[in-house]
C-alpha cells in the first residue's frame, strides 16, 4: 500500500474448510497465545516438580534456614501465577478464534443475503424485460440515435468514439479497481444466471433447485457456456484445435521453496523468445518419484480470434467449465512432459493461467499435490478438498470477481487490497491485476502466521538435493 | 545446625529454578510482543485486548520475578548449609 508498508496483519484469510475469517494478525495471536497458554502450563508443571523435592516438613525436620521456607513459598506463589498466565491466555485465544468464527459466520451471512438478493433482482428484470424494453424502447431509440450521430459527428466517426470511449476506461483505472465496484461485479456475475432464467419463464422454485445452492447446474458456468454459444453466432468465441510446441529446455533451476518463487517461475510471455505461456519443471529427488510442476500464464490476447490460444475465447470457455484451448494445450503440454495421471504434480497459474490450474486440479485426471491460484476467477471451481490450494486475490482486482462468488470452502482464499484509497496506480490498465502487485502480497503470505497457510505452503515445497529439468511450451490455435 | 543432607536437594532445586527463570522470562517477552505488532484491527475492541495483553503480560513477569525470589532464597539457604557444615 501506498500509505502504510505492507504486513501480514493486511491478509484475511478464509476457506480451507474453516468457518472462520480473519486477519493474518488474529490467527497468529491466537496461535501465539495458545503457544503462551501451553509453556506457561508446563512451567506451572516443573515448578510443581521442583516443590515436591522438598516439602516443609522435611526443611523443619532438617532444621532448614528460613530463607529455604521463602523458597517453597515463592515457588508456590509463581507456580499460582503461571497457572492464572495459562488460563488466561488460553481464554484470550479461544474469544480470538471465536471473534473470526462469528465474523465468518457474519460475512458468510451477509454475503448469502446480497447473493439472494441480486438473484431475485436478476430473475425479476429478466422475468420483465420483454415489458420494460417494450416501455422504455421509444427513449432507448432516441438516446441511442443521438449517440450515434454525435458519435458519426467526431473526427475519425464511429471508430474513434470506440477508441475514445476505450480512452475512458483507461482513464478511468480508479473506478475500475474500487472494491465496492469489484464486489458489485462479482455479485452481478453470480446473479447473471437468475437473469436469463427470469428471462426464460423459469419458475423460481427450480431455478433455485437447479443453481448454486442446488444442484449446481446453473451458474457462472452456464451464462458463460450461454456467452460462448451466442458469440459463436456472431464469429466470436470459436474454438479450435490447438498444439503445444516444445521451445526450449534447459536445468539448473532450483525447485520452489516460496509462493514468491513461484511467481518467478510463471512464464513472461512478453519477455520470451516466443512467447512460451506454459513451463515445467521435472524434479528429480533421488530416492523419490519424480514431480512436476506446471506453471501457466495469463491472457496473452484480449481479442477472440488469432492463433493465440490464450485469448479470450479460451477465458470464456474456461468459465464455462468447457475444454477451452489453452486447457487442452496446457494438456498436451503435460502429456510431452511425461505427465501422466500418477505423476506427483503441483499446478501454478496467474489470472487465465489460474482458472487452468485449478480446472485441472478438479479433472480428476491427475495426481495433484498442490494448486497456486493468484489473481484468478476461480470461485465457480470446486477443487476437492483433499488437494491443498491457495487462492491469492486482490480485493480491488476485477479479474478474480468474473468468476462471481466463491461456492467451495475448501480452498485458502488469502485476500488483500493492493492499493490504498488514492495511491499512484500508473499506467497498466488494472494494476492490482498485475503479476508484479501480486508478488508483493505473496511475500506477505509466505510470511503469514496461520496454520493452514504455512502448511499448504510446506507441503508444495520441496527437501533435499534435487536436479530440476525445465521445459517451455507455445501453445498455439490451429485454425 | 541445618541438617548437612539438605544441600543435595537444595543444589537440585538451585538447577531447575535457574531453567524455569529463563523459560518464563521467555514468556514474559513474548506477550508484550503481540501488542506491538501495529495491528491494523482499531477501536474499543482493540484497546480492549490490549488491556488484556498487558495484564497477561503483568502475569508473565510476576511468575518470573517469583521464580527469580524462590531462586535467590535457595541460594541463600545454600550458603547457610554450606556454612554450617564448615
Amino acid at each position: 500500500m501506498s500509505t502504510d508498508a505492507p504486513s501480514t496483519a493486511d491478509l484475511v484469510i478464509s476457506g480451507g474448510g474453516r468457518t472462520a475469517i480473519a486477519s493474518d494478525e488474529l490467527f497468529s495471536h491466537a496461535q501465539e497465545l495458545e503457544k503462551v497458554a501451553i509453556e506457561s502450563l508446563s512451567c506451572a508443571r516443573q515448578l510443581s516438580g521442583v516443590d515436591g523435592i522438598l516439602d516443609a516438613a522435611r526443611l523443619s525436620a532438617a532444621n532448614a534456614p528460613a530463607s529455604a521456607f521463602e523458597a517453597e513459598s515463592a515457588i508456590a506463589s509463581a507456580t499460582a501465577t503461571l497457572d492464572e498466565l495459562e488460563r488466561e491466555a488460553s481464554l484470550v485465544a479461544r474469544l480470538l478464534r471465536v471473534s473470526a468464527d462469528a465474523y465468518g459466520g457474519a460475512e458468510r451471512f451477509a454475503r448469502d443475503a446480497m447473493h439472494d438478493l441480486a438473484a431475485r433482482v436478476g430473475y425479476s428484470v429478466g422475468f420483465y424485460l420483454p415489458i420494460i424494453a417494450l416501455a422504455v424502447a421509444p427513449s432507448a431509440a432516441i438516446a441511442l440515435g443521438g449517440v450515434v450521430l454525435l458519435a458519426s459527428l467526431r473526427p475519425g466517426g464511429l471508430s474513434g468514439f470506440i477508441g475514445t470511449l476505450g480512452e475512458w476506461f483507461r482513464g478511468n483505472t480508479r473506478a475500475l479497481t474500487d472494491p465496492m465496484n469489484v464486489a458489485l461485479v462479482k455479485l452481478g456475475v453470480s446473479s447473471a444466471d437468475d437473469f436469463g432464467a427470469g428471462l426464460l419463464h423459469i419458475p423460481p422454485g427450480i431455478v433455485q433447485a437447479l443453481g448454486d445452492d442446488g444442484l449446481g447446474v446453473l451458474g457462472t458456468s452456464t451464462t458463460a457456456a450461454t456467452a460462448a454459444l451466442v458469440g459463436q453466432q456472431f464469429g466470436i468465441f470459436a474454438e479450435t484445435p490447438v498444439k503445444a510446441t516444445r521451445v526450449s529446455r534447459e536445468t539448473g533451476a532450483a525447485p520452489p521453496q516460496t509462493l514468491v518463487d513461484r511467481i518467478d517461475r510463471l512464464p513472461d510471455t512478453g519477455e520470451n523468445a516466443h512467447g512460451e505461456q506454459i513451463l515445467i519443471d521435472r524434479i528429480e529427488v533421488a530416492g523419490q518419484p519424480d514431480r512436476f510442476e506446471v506453471y501457466i500464464a495469463g491472457t496473452v490476447d484480449f481479442t477472440s480470434v488469432g492463433e493465440e490460444a490464450f485469448d479470450m475465447t479460451s477465458n470464456v470457455y474456461a468459465v464455462a467449465d468447457l475444454p477451452a484451448g489453452s486447457y487442452r494445450a496446457t494438456q498436451l503440454a503435460m502429456e510431452q512432459a511425461g505427465i501422466t495421471r500418477h505423476t506427483p504434480v503441483v499446478f501454478t497459474g496467474h489470472s487465465q493461467g489460474g482458472l487452468i490450474a485449478a480446472t485441472l486440479a478438479a479433472s480428476g485426471d491427475y495426481d495433484v499435490r498442490g494448486v497456486v491460484a493468484i489473481g484468478a476467477p476461480t470461485a465457480h471451481v470446486d477443487v476437492p478438498a483433499s488437494i491443498p490450494m491457495i487462492a491469492i486475490e486482490h480485493t480491488d482486482d476485477l479479474v478474480p470477481a468474473l468468476s462471481g462468488m466463491r461456492t467451495d470452502n475448501a480452498a485458502i482464499l488469502v485476500e488483500r487490497r493492493a492499493f490504498a484509497p488514492g495511491a499512484e496506480l500508473g499506467d497498466s490498465p488494472l494494476p492490482p491485476h498485475e503479476k508484479s502487485a501480486y508478488r508483493v502480497t505473496a511475500a506477505l503470505v509466505d510470511e503469514a502466521h496461520d496454520d493452514q497457510v504455512r502448511e499448504a505452503i510446506r507441503s508444495m515445497s520441496y527437501r533435499g538435493e534435487a536436479t530440476v529439468t525445465t521445459t517451455s511450451y507455445l501453445a498455439e490455435r490451429v485454425p | 545446625m541445618t541438617d548437612p543432607t539438605l544441600a543435595g536437594p537444595l543444589q537440585l532445586q538451585r538447577l531447575a529454578l535457574g531453567q524455569i527463570a529463563a523459560r518464563v522470562n521467555f514468556l514474559a517477552s513474548r506477550v508484550p510482543a503481540l501488542g506491538s505488532s501495529g495491528g491494523r484491527w482499531a477501536g474499543p475492541a482493540r484497546d480492549a485486548y490490549d488491556d488484556k495483553l498487558r495484564e497477561l503480560a503483568r502475569l508473565a513477569h510476576r511468575s518470573h520475578d517469583a521464580v527469580l525470589t524462590a531462586r535467590d532464597c535457595v541460594d541463600r539457604a545454600l550458603v547457610i548449609v554450606a556454612n554450617d557444615v564448615h
